[in-house]
């Protein structure tokens, strides 16, 4: 069989598994947009359409507050971060707004990814930019606001803006992690072929010029030619090794490396080759590694599950044929996403929040839904890219969270899920919440 | 660790790029010896934006530019009576006895004008015209905006952002706006950039979501 005819077949497959483990046509309507299974608790409207990107919740009760960046993908919009108090999921309230001074002379999208973060006593958010050339600010990557005082508004104060003048652009997508060595990492996308580690622990005392401390490189292969960077990552504990893992999607695919040593980064496992994928973004593993939830962005595109088994055996180093794939609507397109094993939350842009399992990954299944966006799809921008944009799970409850491009921030509870621990689904407790006091679980998985 | 490379090949490529493309105006004609295009490297890199600008009528007697001397004025659309103004800048070399004019630091003098429709009355103050760099770290006070039919200043930035806003009164020695901005644009010349914001997501518009 000729490598084409293998990539034509492995195309249809994914094709058909998408189109058997989905609805043939969306579920979800005006008038029902929601699976019986789930309660919506709570909505907030935001202000004009495509004017919200992604948000993050943070994970502690009596920390009830999302963080919600906000940009201008359609024509009007504030550009910064909103914090929203979820305090009562029944009624969230905004009760703080960070805006980029003279925001109308700032250029592309401003807010667009968002993570919260802790160092000793003080919490933070870290809110990613993107402010295009033709206007200020084009060299600053993120903003570092101090949220310990909250729900005091007065009380939150700037720290620090991390700005990259040889790599203007600002940073896309932005993942926080505790790393087993205790430091809290802030790895983000640049406009080049690698992504950029730094210190937020330097980073809030100041200490700008020494904090970036890493770069992870999109490794060249015939999949990749030309140097281009990430889109999106995921950073965990691999218990079985004891390596810190780094997943990332960029151009030409997948990559996982070993980011123990991060001022050394070592390649460990590719997914490139894969029919139907020319770039990768949102890619999540299992808690124990094993499997990988591989999202790119184009309208049609499924989620694709790889089984990273054979890779981890050291059989092979690449990956390049899905186990099975799930899409809400073959005519869409899924976004972010995140995992609480066997649970995918995913943010499906048109399709709104939708919750599938990965009980057998070899056939994913919906569980829930819910459709935050029930207008038609863009005319003046990528027609996919409007609806739920971002998604978030607070373990210690079950409480989902979503942020919507156009109506704004949502609150739900999915029946017979009332928190997350790995352990009581026998996988490490691992996902993309991190243990600030203690770090990564370091349990090995037998 | 690997891949820790600076980008300065993007820099050194762009700058290449910049002084091997010809310039040319609207109808695709080599530009003019002296033209504001050619000097200040009005080099459209971006097709995106590179689109017919909207102009309103010319007043009488007025000789309307080549499109790439135009740049459109866009409402912010936060003051009220201003949402549906829309305008057009435009640029020419100030008039001096010796072919060109300069600054005293050496750069082009350049007159501009703007013009805008739907511009309602200023409600509770007055609209003051401003020209600022692209990194705001300089801005300079044009003059208060009477006639939304017509205002002339005077520029000597080669990159540079005009920028009306509402100030509760026209103070002729404010050295920054204080009032929200109502309606702005930016030279023709701001859309010429490093490539090196060029990373990851180079299919999109080099400056998609700007003003318009």
């Amino acid at each position: 069989m000729s490598v084409r005819f293998k990539h034509l077949f492995t195309a249809a497959a994914v094709l058909l598994l998408s189109a058997v483990a989905a609805p043939a046509h969306a579920q979800w309507t005006a008038s029902k947009p929601g699976s019986d299974n789930m309660d919506i608790l709570g909505h907030i409207p935001l202000g004009p359409r495509l004017s919200v990107a992604d948000m993050d919740i943070e994970q502690e009760l009596d920390r009830p507050y999302a963080y919600v960046a906000r940009m201008v993908y359609g024509d009007i919009g504030p550009k910064g971060l909103d914090i929203v108090s979820i305090a009562d999921p029944e009624h969230p309230e905004v009760i703080y707004e960070w805006r980029i001074e003279n925001q109308d002379l700032h250029m592309r999208t401003g807010g667009m990814d968002v993570k919260h973060f802790k160092i000793g006593d003080r919490y933070y958010v870290v809110q990613s930019l993107q402010f295009g050339q033709g206007g200020p600010n084009t060299d600053m990557g993120a903003v570092v606001l101090d949220v310990t005082g909250l729900p005091d508004p007065s009380t939150v104060r700037e720290v620090a803006r991390i700005r990259e003048p040889d790599l203007p652009g600002g940073f896309h997508n932005i993942f926080v992690y505790k790393h087993s060595d205790a430091r809290v990492l802030l790895f983000s996308t640049v406009s080049g072929p690698f992504a950029h580690v730094y210190d937020l622990g330097r980073v809030v005392e100041g200490d700008l010029d020494n904090a970036l401390v890493g770069r992870v490189p999109v490794p060249e292969t015939e999949f990749n030619r030309g140097g281009r960077g990430y889109h999106d990552f995921y950073v965990g504990y691999h218990p079985d090794s004891g390596e810190d893992r780094f997943y990332g999607g960029g151009s030409g695919g997948y990559y996982i490396y070993d980011v123990t040593d991060i001022e050394n980064p070592e390649l460990r496992i590719t997914l490139v080759g894969v029919s139907g994928v020319r770039g990768g973004h949102t890619f999540t593993p299992s808690p124990d590694g094993r499997y990988v939830v591989a999202e790119t962005e184009y309208q049609y595109a499924p989620i694709r599950i790889f089984d990273l088994q054979p890779a981890l055996d050291g059989e092979v180093t690449n990956i390049r044929s899905p186990i099975s794939a799930w899409t809400a609507d073959w005519q869409n397109l899924v976004h972010n996403h995140e995992v609480r094993w066997p649970y995918v939350f995913a943010s499906g842009y048109l399709d709104g929040l939708q919750i599938f399992s990965l009980m057998d990954p070899e056939n994913p299944v919906t569980v829930g839904f819910y459709d935050t966006y029930v207008g038609p799809p863009n005319r003046d921008r990528t027609p996919v890219f409007n609806g739920a944009f971002g998604v978030d799970v607070r373990n210690a409850d079950g409480l989902i969270v979503v942020s919507d491009m156009s109506t704004g921030l949502w609150t739900f509870r999915m029946d017979g899920f009332s928190g997350w621990n790995g352990e009581d689904w026998g996988v490490p407790n691992i996902s993309s919440v991190q243990d600030w006091d203690r770090g990564p679980i370091r349990r090995p998985v037998s | 660790m690997t891949g820790s490379g600076r980008p300065g090949g993007f820099l050194a490529l762009t700058a290449l790029l910049v002084v091997a493309a010809p310039v040319r105006n609207a109808a695709g004609e080599a530009g003019l010896a002296g033209s504001p295009a050619e000097v200040a490297g009005d080099v459209a890199v971006c097709a995106a934006l590179d689109r017919t600008v909207t102009a309103p009528p010319p007043r009488a007697g007025v000789r309307p530019g080549p499109e790439y001397y135009r740049f459109p004025m866009v409402s912010t659309r936060r003051v009220p009576g201003t949402g549906n103004a829309a305008g057009v800048g435009e640029i020419a070399f100030a008039q001096s006895p010796y072919g060109i004019a300069l600054g005293t630091d050496g750069s082009y003098e350049y007159d501009f004008t703007v013009r805008f429709e739907r511009l309602g009355p200023a409600r509770g103050g007055a609209y003051v015209v401003w020209t600022t760099t692209p990194e705001l770290d300089q801005v300079a006070l044009a003059g208060e905006l009477t006639d939304p039919a017509g205002f002339s200043g005077k520029v000597a930035w080669n990159k540079f952002l005009v920028v009306v806003t509402l100030e509760p009164a026209f103070d002729p020695d404010a050295a920054m706006w204080t009032g929200p901005i109502v309606i702005r644009g930016m030279s023709r010349s701001g859309m010429m950039h490093t490539m090196a914001g060029h990373g990851p997501f180079e299919e999109k518009n080099c400056a998609a979501y700007g003003y318009d």
